[in-house]
């Protein structure tokens, strides 16, 4: 008996701890849920890096519209999208990086029973916008992407939206959102990085967006866009203390991405220099932003670029200033500047009332002063204003009298306000097709270069959802570099 | 009265009986002839009759007999002896230990034994002679080309290198393949085995397949390695000191040009730099030269431009002593077993430096009469000092031009061309620098301890109950010295000398793994042929792991490595981990006629880490194992073959992959959220989703296989021999499927795939030469073949990739393919596979595709050890040979982007023809290529991405290799010697190596093919990197006295 005993007793063990083993599948390090204004946060930051990151594995549009070039790696300046992963980083900094996180947050909002309506509408309301911002990036970058079956984990190969009815989608939402940022309620605060839940910003961030992307499909579908101009133009950003600025702290790893490639703190690479394409024009323009945006080229005292997509001896030619390689460097997501420019262009289209003119030399004082403002050498912040007038008094500065259609002139200088902001800035060259930018040609480039209009598939793909790929190349004509977008027109 | 009458019948009965032949007592002894210890519980009969008794702990004995009748001695392990009644009335017995290997006594799981003769899988034992014989630091190093179906690989170099061990081929994609190492009945952790001290280790025994492990538990699903350790013999003290000494130096050096210096222009007319690090610069002609840029006061170093061989000289000779002291006795209720070692190593890496003391006390007692106590402890403690910065020294090394002799700037702090400032090098830190500002030291302390009772209340029932901790205790100080480049020094080298902020980083943590086991088991024979012995048991196991990190960077004081000395807040992490299971498991033997056995398994485990509904598993096996010698006696009658086994087996083991060696798995099933790094943000906290899904219903991965086999032992010149063939399919591969983007998450783990091994393990021993002289010659050979293939992966994807190296070169798992597959891009080549060049520059290209090179674990391995003895001389000799396989070597940078490569001076450097290529001519065809040179033979060529350092199929070769894995030389001063001292009671004096030769096929340029980068816990078999620094061989001598 006494054996028996003995025999069965660890079987008893057994089934007193059975039951508890549960408790040890709990995650002691990591939690399983997070407060929806840290993922927000996180998601700003994703955001934000994809954008203004200058690494060439991920972001080389400074590059594609000629504002920046390379000195020794001539791969991306060559639009080389496949010796890097660079389409998949973009694609997975903005899928996952940002839209996952976003409907994490909306999902743990929505789930909150202590949560009261208003609040919750207010802090979904911000997180709308900010989706809308990065589904309209992802769309405007590749085409047809995954939307209605994208973030959903049981659905392992989601199908490829048109990119059409995403956009409109998207807008849709956007105008739901835009009248619950002032519902009253606690916005989120905290996490806010943009704004610390001024909703009145938000209010204005929410209007330009939508007036931005409305004007994105002004050649595609003028009925829709001038609609929705006409209802956002009163609303936008009216000065530059009301940009969209992600505000990078001075600490890596919260640095600038900029400091992190560019900055001898940091790396002791010197791959880039700024391209003559954009130096030579603003040099005869005595354009004073120069001071800002480069250094002087060596030991002279001149301004000298680079020839796009050739070989560049660093030390010889004027590289990215030390003011936009600081770590604290701003990353901007819209601004005032690019928001004025687009209402001259509404109002050269038809779409609001107004003066181009007018408009043209707010953004173009605006981009100015936001400029001088930022640059710790300049003394007096006055001296933006006075800058900015003497620059426009130029006839190939004032809109009357510069080159060509408004497409060109707006083009033009657009161009140069949206420099370091490679990525707006290569939209707005797709749309509006000004300045004329050629690939680099002769000596040992190869033939038949043509600047990207979209950005390839990640090569992923083709493992991961391969079939749904293959449907999408074969919808927007073809998965290539030179595929027009549905908005791209001309 | 009833009473008195019989006992005065049985006094009648017994004066006849007295007067025809007296039954009286005998007494005696028995012993083992090898070493006289006495054998306690050897069965004493009395031949044609049931009654007999046993000897009692001292290895007594008292029979009744008669004159005439015939003893019978008989205990396994040893050979059956019978002795006449001694007139005397007292006889000493010795009995042989039995030479016949089917009856010897082998561990089968959880401490249970069985003869060799009862088990239907393939297993080999180990002696402790072989293990030792060539002084390794780790066991595992000697396991190599002796074991059939075990692959060893010694992934890394230096100091206490790594040992993979895998069994019969990789069946899991992702998750653990290497074999589990049970020390002393408790399953233990190989890095256990790889500090264990090898002198304290009595035998390993190799159970190959599943099935043979089965009742160890679902780790053991990839085999097992059971160490017994030293236990003390009854009867015999003996203490034993000894000291061994060995040399370490670099066997196999990569083969560098020795025709040209630095410089790096790539046109026609090299140019000499004298602060280069690479070396496309002019041919060597022996004037002297400028090295390096001026130092302030204008002084600058001139050397001879010639080749000199200080790249290999910078290695160092290294050396390893070990000192052991072991004291082994026993008598008739107790025996046990101290030891002590110390081991104190440098190896060829400059200021490496690694010391071990280990201690053990292995105990046995018997408290009453069947209840038996043990005890086994080993607390190894080994401190290390490295370097995080080896692979960077490395190519530091290779970026050297060779005129410059690197040696002499050992001293960095006090020679100021060996100092950062001065150091002639513009873009690659002195090598000696790097090393000794980046060191890190780390403490493991391993604790091992188990004690077991053993209940034996009648015959044939005994209950066992063992408890045993395993810990591993850790701690560890990186650090990188901080570094101020002078003004002068910045004003000349702009930004290729950078400041150096310095960090430290410290780590704590601690491993504890708990096990309690309890055992049933039943031996009796059921009827006269039939035996029969069952087991149940159940064991219960806890583990936990914790660590504590705490970087900070940017240092304030020079050489003050403390957290507390860094400018930014401190980076740091903390984790912890538990988990538990529970297994309940039985077995069953039946044994008909000693020459048919039927053995069947089978065990139910439950795992904390599994949903719940998941958790519980039950995985069978069964075995045969038929002696058709015993059977058939026919077979042995022609005296040609003694031993004929006829043997097979069938199991399916679950094993649960989730996680890795360090987290357990534990909570791999919650998605869960972790802040970026360097959070808070200014004033919040910022959470990201985890990339990775888990599907809640995981599974364990289930193994089926079947093995089947022969031994046989064939009378003429002791040949012994056996192969079993085996397959096993491995399915519900946990693996992590990479998913879109698009679904928020970056992959999924799920279980899907199915991996198939089959193979061959054969070995052969013959002793041709046996004379009476003493004169002993044997030959062992061993030959495993192992083809693997993965049948199936997702419905998405037929590939899963595991490692890769940029986009040059990659390991992966294919379907239809053997796994891990290595895949390299290659040459663009024409449709007759000559390589294409562009018509105007010469120059070759790749499009980027990858295609398959090889496998990367080796299909064949064939270990061949000869064994000579002369009386008290003795000799051996082992060597292995591996093939089939190949090899990636991620060196592209330090090889061809420096120059140093031979590669790169295979044309002079001058202008040359891509032997085998072709262009495309205006018609569009293809044709041979005779006249087009390469626009630049230098460094436009060598050193360009797209050109050769891009093109993968450059830096993979055969990995396949003969290698003189060890020779030893051992002899015994003879007995006659010795008796003049009292006490001495043997001397041996030995001589070994190890890794003495190395024979690589030619296209091997580079380094030993056994490195892997990626670890010993990576199935990523196939990359090695500057990491792995140079092999090496071992030398050395061995003096030990037993007392």
């Amino acid at each position: 008996m006494k054996k028996l005993i003995i025999l069965f007793l660890p079987f008893l063990m057994l089934t007193a701890c059975v039951d508890s083993l549960d408790d040890y599948n709990v995650d002691t390090k990591r939690p399983s849920t997070a407060p929806p204004a840290t993922l927000f946060s996180n998601a700003l930051k994703g955001l934000a890096d994809t954008l203004t990151s200058p690494n060439v594995n991920v972001n080389n549009y400074r590059l594609y519209v000629q504002q920046w070039t390379t000195t020794t790696y001539l791969d991306e300046p060559r639009y080389n999208v496949t010796a890097r992963i660079i389409p998949e980083s973009f694609w997975r900094g903005l899928y996952k990086g940002v839209i996952s996180d976003l409907n994490e947050a909306r999902r743990v909002i929505n789930a909150d029973a202590l949560m009261g309506q208003t609040t919750k509408d207010v802090q979904l309301a911000q997180i709308e916008v900010v989706e809308v911002l990065t589904w309209a990036a992802l769309v405007n970058t590749f085409g047809n992407i995954p939307y209605s079956e994208a973030m959903n984990p049981e659905n392992p190969l989601p199908k490829y939206d048109d990119a059409k009815t995403i956009y409109d989608a998207i807008l849709a939402r956007l105008d739901v959102a835009l009248p619950k940022l002032q519902a009253g309620g606690t916005p989120i605060g905290d996490g806010d990085l943009l704004y610390e839940g001024n909703m009145a910003q938000w209010v204005k961030f929410g209007n330009s967006l939508k007036l931005k992307l409305a004007m994105i499909i002004a050649d595609s579908d003028p009925e829709k866009s001038k609609k929705l101009v006409a209802e956002a133009a009163p609303k936008v950003f009216t000065s530059n203390d009301d940009n969209a600025r992600f505000p990078y702290i001075s600490t890596p790893p919260n640095y600038n991405p900029i400091a992190q490639n560019l900055n001898s703190l940091y790396t002791s690479r010197q791959d880039f220099i700024a391209a003559e394409t954009v130096i030579n024009p603003m040099n005869e323009l005595n354009d004073p932003r120069r001071l800002q945006f480069f250094t002087t080229a060596g030991d002279t005292e001149k301004y000298i670029g680079g020839k796009y997509g050739m070989l560049n001896t660093y030390s010889s030619f004027s590289h990215v200033s030390d003011l936009i390689i600081e770590p604290d460097f701003e990353g901007l997501l819209l601004d005032y500047s690019e928001v004025e420019f687009l209402l001259a262009e509404a109002v050269e289209r038809g779409f609001i009332a107004g003066s181009a003119a007018d408009h043209y030399k707010k953004a173009v004082t605006a981009s100015i002063e936001y400029w001088t403002a930022l640059d710790p050498d300049e003394k007096v912040s006055s001296t933006g204003p006075a800058r900015a007038a003497a620059y426009l008094a130029q006839p190939n500065v004032a809109y009357a009298t510069a080159k060509g259609t408004w497409k060109e002139k707006i083009g033009f200088q657009k161009w140069l306000a949206l420099y370091n902001r490679g990525w707006e800035s290569w939209v707005e060259w797709r749309r509006l097709d000004y300045p004329k930018l050629s690939p680099p040609a002769g000596g040992n480039v190869p033939a038949g270069l043509t600047i990207p209009v979209r950005m390839i598939y990640p090569i992923v793909e083709q493992t991961l959802n391969g079939a749904n790929r293959e449907a999408a190349a074969g919808a927007i004509g073809g998965d290539l570099a030179t595929t027009k977008l549905w908005w791209d027109k001309f | 009265m009833k009473s008195l009458l019989l006992a005065f019948a049985f006094g009648v009965l017994l004066c006849p009986a007295h007067t025809i032949a007296q039954s009286r007592e005998i007494t005696g002894k028995v012993m083992a002839a090898t070493d006289s210890s006495w054998l306690p519980g050897v069965s004493v009969r009395i031949a044609g009759s049931q009654s007999g008794t046993l000897t009692n702990e001292n290895g007594e004995f008292r029979i009744n007999a008669r004159q005439g009748q015939t003893l019978l001695f008989s205990f396994v392990g040893f050979l059956n002896q019978s002795i006449k009644v001694p007139a005397s009335g007292h006889v000493n017995v010795k009995l042989d230990q039995d030479e016949l290997s089917l009856n010897e006594v082998v561990i089968t799981a959880g401490g249970l034994t069985a003869q060799r003769r009862e088990l239907g899988s393939q297993s080999t034992t180990l002696k402790s002679q072989e293990l030792t014989q060539g002084k390794p630091t780790s066991v595992a190093a000697s396991l190599a080309g002796r074991v059939p179906g075990l692959l060893v690989m010694g992934v890394s170099s230096g100091i206490n290198p790594a040992f993979r061990l895998v069994l019969r081929g990789n069946r899991s994609l992702t998750g653990n393949n290497q074999a589990l190492v049970i020390i002393d009945n408790m399953i233990s952790t190989s890095d256990i085995l790889a500090n264990i001290n090898p002198e304290d280790i009595d035998d390993i025994q190799v159970l190959n397949g599943a099935g043979a492990a089965a009742l160890y538990g679902s780790d053991a699903s990839n085999g097992a390695l059971i160490v017994t350790t030293k236990k003390g013999k009854s009867g015999k003290t003996e203490i034993r000191v000894s000291h061994t000494a060995t040399i370490e130096k670099v066997s196999f050096l990569p083969q560098l040009q020795s025709g040209f210096g630095s410089g790096t222009t790539p046109d026609d007319v090299p140019t000499y730099t004298p602060y280069e690090n690479q070396q496309f610069g002019p041919a060597f002609d022996g004037s002297m030269v400028n090295i390096g840029k001026p130092l302030q006061d204008g002084s600058i170093q001139t050397v001879p431009y010639s080749a000199k061989n200080s790249r290999e000289d910078f290695w160092k000779t290294g050396l390893t002593n070990q000192t052991d002291l072991s004291i082994s006795s026993g008598d008739e209720k107790s025996t046990y077993y101290l030891s002590a070692q110390y081991t104190n190593q440098h190896s060829t890496i400059p200021y490496e430096a690694f010391k071990r003391y280990s201690v053990r006390a292995n105990s046995s007692r018997h408290i009453y009469k069947n209840l038996t106590a043990s005890f086994n402890t080993n607390f190894v403690a080994t401190r290390s000092d490295m370097s995080n910065a080896t692979a960077t020294a490395y190519q530091n090394l290779l970026m050297s031009p060779s005129q410059v002799d690197v040696t002499q700037y050992k001293d960095w702090q006090n020679n100021p061309f060996g100092n950062p400032n001065g150091y002639f090098n513009e873009y690659a830190p002195n090598p000696y620098f790097s090393l000794a500002n980046n060191r890190a030291l780390a403490r493991y302390d391993y604790f091992q301890g188990n004690m077991e009772l053993k209940w034996n209340p009648i015959k044939p029932l005994s209950f066992l109950y063992r408890v045993g901790v395993t810990t591993k205790n850790y701690s560890g100080k990186s650090r990188i010295g901080k570094f101020t480049y002078s003004d002068y020094t910045k004003s000349i080298s702009g930004s290729s000398k950078t400041d150096i902020p310095g960090n430290v980083s410290d780590f704590i943590g601690f491993n504890t793994q708990l096990v309690n086991d309890f055992i049933a088991e039943f031996k009796t024979n059921l009827t006269q042929h039939l035996s029969f012995s069952s087991a149940l048991g159940t064991t219960f196991r806890e583990n936990g792991n914790k660590l504590v990190f705490v970087a900070g960077t940017g240092l304030v004081i020079n050489d003050l490595y403390n957290i507390g000395n860094s400018l930014s807040n401190p980076a740091a992490a903390e984790e912890n981990y538990k988990t538990r299971q529970i297994g309940v498991y039985g077995e069953t033997r039946f044994g008909f006629k000693d020459f048919l056995y039927l053995h069947i398994t089978g065990r139910n485990d439950w795992r904390s880490i599994l949903s719940k509904s998941n958790r519980s598993f039950f995985y069978p096996s069964a075995d045969i194992s038929f002696i058709a010698t015993d059977a058939i006696p026919a077979l042995g009658e022609s005296g040609f073959l003694r031993t004929l086994k006829i043997r097979g087996g069938y199991s399916k083991v679950g094993q649960v992959n989730l996680g890795n060696v360090f987290n357990l798995g534990a909570y791999s099933l919650n998605s869960t959220f972790s802040q970026g790094f360097g959070y808070p943000y200014s004033s919040g906290a910022g959470f990201g989703l985890d990339n990775k899904l888990v599907a809640a219903d995981i599974k364990p991965e289930m193994t089926i296989g079947s093995e089947a086999g022969i031994d046989f032992e064939i009378a003429p010149l002791s040949v012994a021999g056996g192969v079993t063939f085996y397959k096993t399919n491995t399915f519900n591969q946990t693996i992590s499927v990479l998913v879109s983007a698009a679904t928020g998450y970056q992959s999924l783990t799920t279980n899907v795939g199915e991996v198939q091994n089959n193979g061959i393990e054969s070995y052969l021993n013959i002793t041709p030469v046996k004379l009476a002289n003493g004169l002993e010659i044997s030959l062992a050979a061993n030959y495993t073949f192992n083809r693997n293939k993965v049948l199936s992966l997702s419905d998405q994807s037929e590939q899963l990739p595991l490692a890769n190296d940029g986009t040059t070169a990659r390991i992966l798992a294919k379907v239809g393919s053997p796994f891990p597959l290595l895949q390299t891009t290659r040459y663009n080549r024409d449709p007759e596979g000559r390589i294409i060049v562009d018509p105007v520059t010469g120059y070759p290209a790749t499009n980027g595709t990858f295609y398959d090179v090889g496998i990367t674990n080796p299909p064949h391995i064939l270990g061949v050890n000869g064994t000579i003895k002369f009386r008290k001389l003795r000799f051996n000799v082992l060597f292995e040979y591996r093939n089939g396989h190949y090899i990636y070597n991620s060196i592209s940078t330090g090889y061809d982007f420096s120059g140093a490569g031979l590669r790169t001076a295979w044309y002079n450097r001058d202008r040359f023809v891509i032997p085998n290529s072709s262009y495309k001519n205006a018609d569009g065809q293809y044709v041979a290529n005779t006249n087009i040179t390469v626009r630049s033979g230098g460094a436009d060529f060598w050193t360009d991405a797209t050109r050769n350092r891009s093109i993968g199929e450059n830096y993979a070769n055969s990995a396949g290799f003969w290698k003189l894995r060890e020779a030893s030389l051992r002899y015994d001063l003879p007995a006659s010697l010795l008796s003049k001292t009292s006490f001495i009671h043997g001397i041996t004096v030995s001589a070994q190596g190890r890794n003495l030769f190395v024979w690589v096929p030619k296209s091997n340029l580079y380094t030993d093919p056994e490195y892997s980068q990626n670890g010993v816990d990576s199935n990523a078999v196939g990359f090695t990197n500057l990491a792995q620094t140079p092999p090496a061989r071992y030398f050395g001598g061995t003096l030990s006295f037993t007392f």
